[in-house]
């Protein structure tokens, strides 16, 4: 890592200590929005991590944004930093690149919307945080190409709905909507594509979440006591502990894996892909795994609104959904393997690409 | 609250590492296709062919990471990594030079006398020179600090009387590292006095007893002592160093990638007979991908731990997680993959994946119980995370 990339990181540690306590996370979900929060986010030119420098954005790497995206969920952060961020890097992989404006990131899990003769037709299900941002990037078919559309969220049809976790998942109607700007998108970006840079933002929000549980759960059962001891003397304890450390290291090593290769310029698409599938898939299935431990270790105390781990595991439970499941992926990627084992004779060949 | 990060570095890649994986690839299709060896399953424990090793050491891809004037190339771990993953993916018979190439040699390098460097380093990068562990004991498997065998000094060296257990291989073997005890037991510090030797199996008094295992296979052994002298230059480091010399060597024993890829002879195979059939199952396409993602994921933590072990650390909790996870899902393959392909029949069937499914079963209940029990493990993973 790049020691600037180390002051941005630190920055944001320090942004997320100060203004993302429990009980803002908490309130954000009672409908009080984080304002000041959000508000330095935004002065510390967070939110432009993956806009180019020329367009006045911080020009960071695929890994610098994915650590940021990481590290905030460790905080349960209640504001769209990853949909922001996601946004900017669509748009700026099309040449739509803008600072001006602060965009949220609307792919559906269906078809997608068609742009014809500067009109939008369609429907996107699930877009997180839409009426807290202005406006919002909308990959969309125009002339059988994957296009980018920039829409005002003002002129949309929203249809306000939460997460598992609280959160904004909107319905946004987007039918005879004309967009601000739309091009073509970047050569490189294909549907699969666009939805695994999603699929892999989620699962370094499902690995920082975990970090955070893991931490959470080694405390409490150190605090707790019964039958005259700490619980984290109980061996039964230590093991479950030990499961959930290790389904989060697990995680860990493979999100990183995959920032590694999708951020390498020669990166082939399908290995990018590879890498991205391998890290929802394991970053999904450890995220049930690790909920369910963390909260058994918990009792009763983890199950009441007051406590901070529901704030986590709602989240990972609502990330391991989004964008591709782990079965969506491992489908995907046990299709591609045999396609490539009938190709070259071998799997292993396919499994061992890249470090 | 205490913070736990579990990171795993990218390991340094050298441009030669992916040439030295061709050749090794090459060199083991052609082994293939002059049928010197049938893919095994587990083959870094039960395949045992001296003649295999010692074509793999005229290769020099034993021993890769040692200094040249003791036969290695000075390579780097990552090149050690990929031969190693290479020969485990195609199930080649290299249980031999096993635990000489990745255990005994590092050993020596670290604690050995000069004339053990000379007189054995090149001969097991040479593949001729084959080492088997003394640990394990009649008494003493996870508590390992049980163990009864004895040296007591003599005229010239020390005598060993005891008997191990378990040590895979010993009878092809020249020689044995063996963990005893030199001095008193002391139930408040149980890890002292305990010494590391360096025992030729020929020595008079060694006697070698072959046990088979439940699946047919006789690499065990029962290995006793009876007075047996070793002299005085056959002590390995320091007298009262073999605890922390075992200890050392655990996070490299147990990060390898013989840590998940015991069984990744089957998947593979499975992996043909798929891509191979008319029409897709996706709900197959979903068990085998995830198969292959988890794999993935476990080879990069690998990688990670074996890069912080190059950096000078000691990630022995990272490597214990790698080990606890790996073993369970080598374990864990077979049963997701008789779903399709059901296992009834004795190894040695003709069509392959069978084969190779029998005996992965037959041999996987060991996987999460060498080198350190899962159970043993988790302590070892909850230690780190400061709960004992």
């Amino acid at each position: 890592m790049e020691q600037s990339d180390q002051l941005i990181l630190d920055t944001a540690q320090r942004i997320f200590a100060d203004y993302c306590s429990t009980e803002v996370v908490n309130s954000a979900e009672a409908n009080q929005y984080p304002e000041a929060l959000w508000q330095a986010l935004a002065d510390a030119g967070l939110l432009l991590v993956w806009v180019p420098e020329a367009s006045d954005g911080v020009g960071g790497s695929v890994g610098l944004g994915l650590s940021l995206i990481r590290q905030a969920a460790r905080y349960a952060l209640p504001v769209p930093l990853a949909e922001a961020l996601l946004a900017n890097w669509l748009m700026a992989q099309s040449g739509l690149a803008s600072a001006e404006q602060v965009s949220g990131f609307a792919l559906t899990s269906g078809a997608l919307p068609i742009l014809k003769n500067g009109q939008l037709s369609g429907t996107v299900e699930g877009v997180a945080f839409a009426s807290q941002v202005s406006q919002l990037a909308v990959p969309c078919i125009e002339a059988d190409q994957l296009t980018v559309a920039i829409v005002a969220v003002d002129g949309c049809q929203i249809s306000e709905q939460k997460s598992l976790a609280g959160e904004p998942r909107s319905i946004v109607n987007l039918n005879g909507v004309k967009p601000l700007a739309s091009a073509l998108a970047g050569n490189r970006l294909s549907v699969e594509m666009v939805r695994g840079m999603a699929a892999l933002v989620r699962a370094h929000q499902i690995a920082g979440a975990m970090e955070h549980i893991v931490a959470l759960t080694a405390n409490y059962v150190q605090e707790r006591s019964q039958f005259g001891r700490a619980l984290s003397r109980f061996q039964a304890i230590q093991h479950s502990l030990a499961d959930i450390a290790g389904e989060s290291a697990l995680a860990n090593a493979a999100v990183e894996q995959a920032a590694r290769a999708v951020g390498r310029p020669d990166c082939a698409v399908d290995d990018a892909l590879v890498a991205i599938a391998t890290a929802k898939s394991v970053a999904g299935e450890a995220a049930g795994k690790v909920a369910q431990l963390a909260h058994q270790a918990h009792g009763a105390m983890g199950f009441s609104h007051e406590y901070a781990l529901h704030q986590y595991s709602r989240r990972i439970w609502c990330w391991r959904e989004e964008f591709g499941s782990e079965f969506y992926w491992n489908q995907w990627l046990g299709q591609h393997i045999a396609a490539e084992t009938s190709r070259e004779g071998s799997a292993w060949a396919c499994i061992s690409r890249a470090f | 609250m205490q913070n736990i990060n579990f990171n795993f570095p990218a390991p340094i890649v050298d441009p030669s590492v992916e040439t030295l994986r061709m050749e090794v690839r090459s060199f083991l299709e052609e082994e293939r296709r002059k049928e010197t060896f049938r893919p095994g399953a587990d083959c870094w424990c039960a395949g045992i062919d001296t003649e295999f090793s010692r074509k793999l050491g005229q290769k020099g891809w034993i021993g890769v990471t040692w200094p040249k004037r003791y036969g290695g190339r000075e390579l780097t771990a990552l090149h050690r990594y990929v031969i190693t993953e290479e020969l485990l993916v195609a199930g080649a018979p290299v249980h031999a030079h096993w635990i000489a190439d990745r255990q005994s040699g590092p050993l020596i390098l670290q604690s050995g006398t000069k004339a053990m460097k000379e007189g054995i380093l090149p001969r097991i990068a040479a593949g001729s020179c084959f080492f088997a562990l003394g640990l394990s004991e009649p008494g003493a498997g996870s508590d390992l600090a049980a163990v009864r065998t004895r040296a007591v000094p003599v005229s010239g060296g020390w005598s060993i009387t005891g008997t191990k257990l378990w040590s895979s291989g010993a009878q092809v073997c020249e020689y044995m590292t063996v963990l005893a005890r030199t001095g008193k037991l002391d139930e408040n510090n149980r890890h002292a006095g305990l010494t590391q030797f360096l025992v030729r199996l020929d020595s008079p008094g060694v006697s070698i007893r072959g046990i088979r295992d439940m699946s047919g296979v006789e690499h065990f052994n029962e290995t006793n002592f009876t007075d047996v002298f070793v002299p005085e230059d056959g002590v390995l480091g320091a007298v009262g160093d073999g605890w922390k010399q075992i200890t050392g060597e655990l996070a490299m024993e147990r990060s390898g990638p013989e840590r998940f890829l015991s069984t990744f002879v089957v998947l593979e195979k499975a992996f043909v007979r798929m891509a191979a059939a008319p029409s897709q199952d996706p709900h197959q396409a979903a068990v085998m991908g995830r198969l292959a993602a988890r794999i993935r994921a476990l080879r990069s933590m690998s990688l990670g731990v074996a890069t912080l072990l190059q950096n000078g650390q000691s990630p022995d909790v990272e490597a214990a997680i790698v080990k606890d996870i790996g073993t369970r899902f080598e374990q864990e393959l077979i049963e997701k993959l008789r779903e399709f392909w059901p296992v009834i029949m004795a190894q040695g069937s003709d069509d392959e994946l069978q084969h190779l499914l029998s005996e992965s079963l037959l041999r996987q209940p060991s996987f999460t119980l060498r080198g350190g029990t899962n159970e043993i493990l988790k302590g070892i993973i909850a230690r780190g995370l400061g709960l004992r």
